[in-house]
């Protein structure tokens, strides 16, 4: 693994957050994506054993990452999203979810849009497309759920939405 | 060192079976388990353990000797263990994924002398030659006279194996005073008690089962075993506990975590098995719940420390249970002081004997306790955990000491992987190691070949797939030219660690195998270009792939028809490409069958035309007919009235004595018209517009002449059935039902049927007619709003919930609750009721006679404000006009003067109409109380007397209903209704027991607070809709609703259970399903919307009393038409040209009602396009007049008879609607009618329809439904607005196509709402 790709972006570890509100990391990286992967992982359990004062591990469930440890008797949970190439991942005391979705235009948007997105318009900007597909995403990531036709989420309990540099973010948290 | 409370009173010299006995002959009747719909008493779970022990014995098992036990989850393997206890054996348990191989090692281990299964797993044992006994022979055990010699306290009670580092699997033994002990002293500080119901959902192989299961047993609780299904999935698991009314879950903090719902019944949460994140205490904590988190090895019996957790304070493993105690040592183990660091030691009476055959390992870890105060103190044991006891006395555990591992939630030792990897043939030397590949911690094994072996990764993987549980097999295996060695010859863990897997090194692409690999490489390479493809590549793992690839890759294989099935959820199941290849190579299989779809008959249209002349030749008897029930009466009073010597009284008794012959006649032609005509239809598939066809139209149509309505909720619609064919069994409870052809239908005894039930039994599909029966069991409960289609049996004692539907060809097992539309198995548990309440013969006839002249009472009742009215017409007509008497009068200006005349008494009519309905109701029948009643009783009879008043005055007084006036209506009917709610027509409503709040919305035929009527009882409930609550079309609410506000339940929406219901919240299907958000305020003046100024309040009631008495005067004034028209031939006593001058004169009344519509609507409202209207403004309250004349008038006296025949598209293309050549139209449900267009030879079944407007949040918006050709709509499905539904599309029963759904061409879609049929 070529440490120079990803890791130096993130220090200094960033001071914790108050408690009850997510801390948003945002990486840069330029390998094949699951080497952004681990890279991203590695990044996330450094930090939250600098928050810690202890070893961080996190484990693999069929709903994503899961710190463990200390990390995990305090509540952290993480979410990581890639788009393009930047890396975001996510921290927070209680559930989270994160998603970063690329303003593209492509053939499949408006049957997405309406399968997925329950939108009825043929003609979705990208713009729109692409906050709410990070929506729609980010919500699921909350509520460890996989993707479905049809399928009608609840709205998360407060959302936020940031746009930055051509990239539409959705947060969910607690 | 800390010591938990000294309780002597706990060490008692006892076993599992004194204590399961102890309970057991203490309370045998109680309810021990609850499985599925299976209830073991404690006396039952007694005497089934009782056999499998002399089971047992006879084989020659004898006490404290070792048994394995592996049986699938249910009630037969606690039943099982129960079985062992009893006899005195030790059971060594294994979980159902447990490979056989291993299960054959830990029982070689522990000198087990045989293994229980259940005959369908015991052949797998078997073949490994191991003594395998039979549940289902043991369990078939004659009981034994008394229970022989059973185990001494120090035998053991159970062996259970961990993973071990030599290779083998550890077992530790636990004795029979350990664990009896433990289950007191963790009890005396959990408190679980005898009333409650305990959640089991742990696998027996996991030891904190036995907080479950026999803490239970050692109070007497009830135990409610989750089915495998539901305890991987928290959704569904939460919402069946809080169905349940679970009182007390034992559960691993992530399980709870993933429950995102209230669990109000829940008094007490035990966390344990894994650290317990500071955030869930929070989350779970509520007034009058407690919450444990508790901590222990298996090697100390199940649990050793204990804390409750409060919110805000930090989590900590708590103190020692009762006569347990900790401390934490060094490496040195000797005793730390307090606040430090070490490994946390245990001491205790549940401290386990040792491993089994592993002297040395229990020399190890099973050490002098340097602190002990007496003998039962003298060893301890080390945990392997970090941990500190801080300044207060409690202990905060700090992770694993160990190369324990921790995959997945499963403890692991490497060693024993590395010790199987190692006997592989090929592998010379092996290790594994814990370490992130591709980002995710994974055990990688690195092996050394030995010289010249060939064998590989994938081999090796797979073997040791065959022997470990799945968390035990590396997910990778390198193969190394050498193992990395330490200077003490030791494996270089921290080098492996390190060292850069081959799976990182780029990988080159694989051709595709298959026509289906093609197609997915090709989209693939389109969709990730430059990726590596390869059919063993995982797309989300080693693609890179993510959630919007996965939703285009599918979106995009979807494209080709034969993949038109797949879905995103395939992709997440079969994550590599060749797995998704077999996925989409079985979908294009099923497509290629078309998923039992026959080829679509062609319509003939010689035959279409041909039926259609048939039918137009039927249409004016049949009119005539439906008219005469009001025509004869009208023209008999006016016969024996209009001289001066006439009796008035005379002239009603005979008007009332012709209406109620021909109701009565109604019966005898519609039964009589039905078996002559069609005789039996046999199940089949019979040409669309062919023969059968043309028969069975005619035969349903007579039918609709009958006034059923009369009979619903009594005796007399079960022998109504029975005479058109129907086979209804005994004690058969029918609330209301229709019944496409009824001598295919089968009722069992004693089963049950809610309301508006729909047996479309007989529906049109591909151009056939498709026949076929439904068989209902007995004692079946069919509840309100189902629909169940031709072919589907339900079996004895079977459930099918409110709001759900039964495609063709289902079958529900018996005693199964199947909910939904779609419908799904639900584990539900119901109100055990009373036994049927008995009634004597004749009881039961004096409530049939009751029920029959009650019927026909209220029926005269509702006819009887008709004579005022005419008294008044004729005073008129006498005093300024007389028209009777003027000779040279045309039609056109008698009508006009009849119409005239016809306004003061139209409204002259509804008013007494009203005030007839709120005396009957008022001072007649007494308010109705919530309770259970009995159906043979007094209190059912008010119920029935209040429904068929309210279901009269939907006839009488339809235009009351969807105007200002229905609130206002409801409320003198008893109801509590706030201020601004809208009502436009609700049914099922005990308005005693409702109260809606203000400003809320009741759309057309909701469902509102339907009671439970089953097994002889009817039980009712408040039911109650909070304030700015929106009820959309067909919405269901039960009785015992309760609606919070600003809650949105959507088009043809069951309303979830009360718990889960939050204000703002918006559901839409069956089961129902949380949306996100409601659509977006879309501007409107709230003066237009829900805050209307009294001026437009006064217009708009202005309009609606119009809109009320004008259509009244219409039928007034045409009947006067007619009278005066064919009076002159009675008085010249020219009957047959009286007959046929008056069958014209209907004839003409039912096209011109249909005219009348046509008129308003083009003159009204003009052509219908997509808008938004606010409700308080012109075009809204137009546009309702005329789909309240055109339900009201048009449809009831003509179209309705026009259903099924070609001329019912011809009727609505007049009105608008853009129809393609030879639509099927078995239904008149059409509002918007320009904004529906449906192609050639499309159908749409009975009670289905275009939904082209909604009322939410008061603004009406219009949209465009299109249907296209060759589609066909299942019975009672609804399709919403701005959506079109591809050609050749069909859509099953019951089934909601969402706002804005586009489906494509040639697919099969079902459900509420609507997903692709699979």
């Amino acid at each position: 693994m070529k440490d120079d790709i990803l890791i130096p972006a993130i220090w200094p570890v960033p001071p914790p957050e108050p408690a009850g509100r997510p801390t948003l990391l945002r990486l840069p990286h330029a390998g094949p994506r699951v080497m952004a992967r681990a890279a991203t992982r590695e990044a996330a359990r450094t930090i939250l054993g600098a928050w810690c004062g202890h070893p961080i591990g996190l484990r693999e469930t069929p709903c994503g990452p899961r710190p463990d440890g200390v990390a995990a008797t305090r509540g952290f949970r993480v979410s990581f999203s890639y788009v393009g190439t930047e890396a975001w991942i996510a921290f927070h005391v209680g559930p989270v979810g994160l998603d970063a979705c690329a303003i593209a235009d492509f053939p499949e948007r408006a049957e997405l849009a309406r399968l997925y997105l329950t939108e009825t318009s043929d003609d979705l900007p990208v713009e729109v497309f692409a906050r709410s597909w990070a929506r729609l995403e980010a919500n699921l990531k909350y509520r460890e759920r996989s993707l479905s036709e049809h399928a009608r989420v609840a709205a998360p309990r407060q959302a936020r939405d940031w746009t930055e540099s051509g990239v539409a973010l959705a947060v969910a948290w607690d | 060192m800390l010591r938990g409370p000294s309780r002597p009173d706990l060490l008692r010299a006892e076993t599992l079976s004194d204590i399961l006995r102890t309970t057991a002959r203490r309370i045998p009747t109680k309810t021990a388990l609850l499985w599925e719909d299976r209830q073991v008493s404690y006396g039952e779970l007694l005497r089934t353990g009782e056999q499998l022990a002399a089971g047992l014995r006879q084989r020659g098992l004898r006490p404290g000797q070792v048994v394995g036990l592996w049986l699938p989850r249910g009630a037969d393997l606690l039943l099982a263990q129960a079985g062992i206890a009893l006899h005195g054996a030790a059971w060594l348990p294994f979980d159902a994924e447990t490979p056989p191989e291993r299960i054959a090692t830990c029982l070689a281990d522990a000198q087990a002398r045989g293994v229980l299964t259940t005959r369908s797993l015991a052949p797998r044992l078997r073949a490994l030659g191991l003594t395998v006994w039979d549940y289902e022979e043991l369990s078939a055990t004659p009981a034994p006279a008394a229970p022989s010699a059973t185990a001494t306290p120090d035998d053991p009670a159970y062996v259970i194996y961990t993973s071990g580092s030599t290779g083998q699997p550890k077992g530790i033994v636990i004795t029979q005073r350990n664990i009896c002990h433990l289950l007191r002293s963790e009890n005396a500080m959990l408190g679980v008690r005898e009333e409650d119901l305990v959640y089991q959902g742990f696998s027996v192989a996991f030891d904190m089962s036995f907080e479950e299961i026999w803490i239970s047993y050692l109070v007497g609780a009830t135990l409610w075993i989750a089915p495998a299904a539901l305890v991987g999935d928290p959704e569904a698991l939460a919402a069946t506990l809080q169905t349940r009314g679970v009182t007390v879950l034992h559960a691993v903090p992530t399980l709870m975590g993933l429950i995102d719902a209230p669990l109000p019944d829940v008094r007490l949460i035990n966390l344990g098995g894994e650290p317990c994140p500071e955030s869930l205490v929070g989350r779970l904590s509520r007034p009058g719940r407690q919450l444990f988190n508790t901590y222990g090895p298996t090697e100390t019996s199940v649990t050793a420390t204990l804390t409750a957790l409060t919110p805000g304070e930090a989590v900590t493993i708590g103190r020692p249970l009762p006569n347990y105690g900790v401390l934490v040592v060094d490496t040195d183990r000797r005793p730390v002081p307090v606040g430090e660091v070490g490994e946390l030691a245990i001491f205790g009476p549940g401290l386990a004997a040792g491993y089994l055959g592993r002297p040395e390992l229990t020399a190890a870890r099973f050490i002098p306790n340097p602190l002990a105060s007496d003998a039962s103190e003298a060893r301890m044991y080390l945990s392997g955990d970090l941990a500190q006891i801080d300044q207060t006395g409690v202990v905060r555990c700090l992770g694993r000491v160990d190369d324990q591992v921790k995959i997945r939630g499963f403890r692991v030792e490497l060693g024993e992987i590395e010790a199987h990897l190692g006997q592989e043939p090929g592998v010379a030397a092996a290790a594994v190691v814990l370490r992130p590949v591709a980002g995710i911690d994974q055990l990688v094994g690195f092996v050394v070949r030995s010289p010249g072996a060939t064998g590989g990764p994938d081999e090796w993987r797979r073997s040791l797939a065959a022997k470990l549980p799945p968390y035990m097999v590396p997910a990778q295996i390198e193969v190394l030219t050498e193992m990395p060695r330490l200077t003490s010859g030791k494996t270089d863990r921290r080098q492996l660690q390190q060292r850069p897997l081959s799976g990182f090194a780029p990988t080159a692409a694989a051709a595709p195998r298959d026509e289906d690999e093609r197609a997915l490489f090709a989209i693939l390479t389109r969709l990730m270009p430059g990726q590596a493809l390869r059919p063993e590549a995982d797309f989300f793992q080693d693609l890179g792939g993510h959630s919007l690839l996965a939703a285009r890759l599918v979106s995009a294989l979807r494209q080709t028809p034969a993949y038109a099935r797949l879905g995103v959820g395939d992709l997440y199941r079969e994550r590599t490409l060749e797995k998704l290849a077999r996925a989409m190579a079985a979908v294009r299989a099923r497509a290629a069958g078309t998923v039992g779809r026959p080829p679509r008959r062609r319509p003939d249209g010689r035959a279409h035309l041909l039926c259609g002349l048939a039918q137009a030749l039927c249409l004016p008897l049949l009119i005539l007919w439906h008219i005469s029930s009001w025509l004869a009466p009208f023209f008999t009073y006016h016969f024996f009235t209009g001289e001066p010597e006439d009796s008035i009284g005379f002239a009603v008794l005979a008007s009332l004595g012709v209406f109620v012959l021909l109701e009565l006649a109604s019966f005898v032609v519609a039964i009589a018209g039905k078996r002559l005509l069609l005789g039996r239809l046999r199940p089949g598939r019979y040409p669309l517009w062919g023969v059968t066809y043309f028969r069975f139209w005619l035969s349903e149509k007579l039918t609709l002449l009958a006034p059923v309505r009369l009979l619903h909720g009594t005796g007399w619609m079960n022998l109504y059935l029975r005479l058109l064919g129907a086979q209804i069994g005994r004690q058969v409870f029918i609330d209301s039902l229709v019944v496409s052809v009824p001598e295919l239908l089968v009722i069992g005894d004693g089963a049950d049927l809610g309301s508006a039930v729909l047996i479309a039994n007989a529906r049109v599909e591909g151009g056939e007619l498709v026949v076929g029966p439904v068989m209902i069991g007995p004692e079946a409960l069919v509840e309100s709003n189902t629909v169940l289609e031709n072919d589907v049996h339900l079996g004895a004692g079977a459930t099918l919930e409110a709001m759900s539907c039964a495609p063709a060809g289902t079958s529900f097992p018996p005693r199964e609750t199947w909910c939904g539309s779609p419908p799904r198995r639900v584990d539900r548990l119901r109100t055990v009721l009373p036994p049927r309440p008995a009634a004597s013969w004749w009881r039961r006839a004096l409530l049939l006679a009751s029920f029959a002249g009650a019927a026909l009472a209220i029926a005269c009742l509702f006819f009887l404000p008709v004579f005022p009215t005419f008294m008044l017409i004729d005073a008129l007509d006498a005093r300024y006009i007389d028209i009777f008497e003027a000779d040279d009068l045309g039609a056109f200006a008698a009508f006009g003067l009849f119409f005239l005349l016809a306004i003061p008494a139209s409204a002259l009519l509804v008013g007494g109409t009203v005030m007839l309905t709120a005396a009957l109701r008022r001072l007649l029948i007494a308010p109705l109380a919530a309770g259970r009643w009995a159906i043979a009783g007094p209190a059912y009879f008010r119920k029935w007397l209040v429904t068929r008043v309210l279901d009269a005055s939907l006839e009488t007084l339809h235009g009351l209903y969807a105007s200002v006036f229905a609130a206002g209506w409801l409320r003198l009917m008893g109801a509590q209704v706030g201020a601004n709610t809208e009502i436009s027509t609700a049914t099922g409503v005990s308005p005693d027991l409702l109260r809606l709040g203000r400003d809320s919305f009741v759309a057309d035929g909701v469902m509102l607070g339907d009671e439970e009527q089953r097994g002889g009882w009817m039980t009712l409930q408040p039911t109650s809709v909070g304030d700015r609550t929106f009820l959309g079309n067909g919405a269901y609410l039960g009785a015992g609703a309760a609606l919070p506000d600003d809650v949105l339940i959507g088009v043809q929406t069951r309303a979830p259970e009360n718990a889960t219901l939050r204000p703002g919240q918006v559901w839409l299907g069956s089961p129902a399903v949380l949306l996100p958000a409601r659509e977006g305020d879309p501007g409107f003046d709230p003066r237009l919307t829900f805050r209307p100024s009294r001026g437009r309040w006064l217009a708009r009631a202005t309009i609606e009393t119009l809109r009320i008495v004008l259509p009244m005067a219409f039928v007034i004034a045409t009947g006067y038409l007619i009278v005066h028209a064919t009076m002159p031939f009675a008085e010249e006593e020219r009957w047959t040209a009286l007959a046929g001058a008056l069958a014209v004169a209907g004839c003409l009344y039912g096209l011109a009602s249909f005219l009348l519509v046509l008129a308003l609507k083009w003159t009204l409202v003009g052509r219908y396009r997509p808008t938004a209207r606010p409700m308080w403004s012109l075009f809204v309250w137009a546009s309702e007049a005329v789909t309240s004349v055109y339900e009201a008038l048009a449809v009831p006296n003509f179209l309705d008879f026009l259903r099924g025949t070609p001329l019912l598209p011809w009727a609505l293309r007049l009105l608008g609607t853009r129809l393609g050549r030879r639509v099927y139209l078995d239904t008149t449900d059409v509002t918007e009618f320009d904004c529906v267009i449906i192609g050639d030879e499309a159908e749409l079944n009975a009670h289905c329809g275009p939904q082209t407007h909604l009322f939410e949040d008061r603004v009406m918006k219009i949209g465009e439904v299109r249907i296209g050709d060759r589609v066909s709509v299942g019975p009672a499905s609804t399709i919403l607005y701005d959506t079109d539904v591809g050609a050749d599309v069909r859509l099953g029963p019951l089934t909601l196509v969402a706002k804005g759904e586009r489906l494509p061409a040639d697919t099969d879609w079902i459900g509420s709402p609507a997903a692709p049929a699979r």
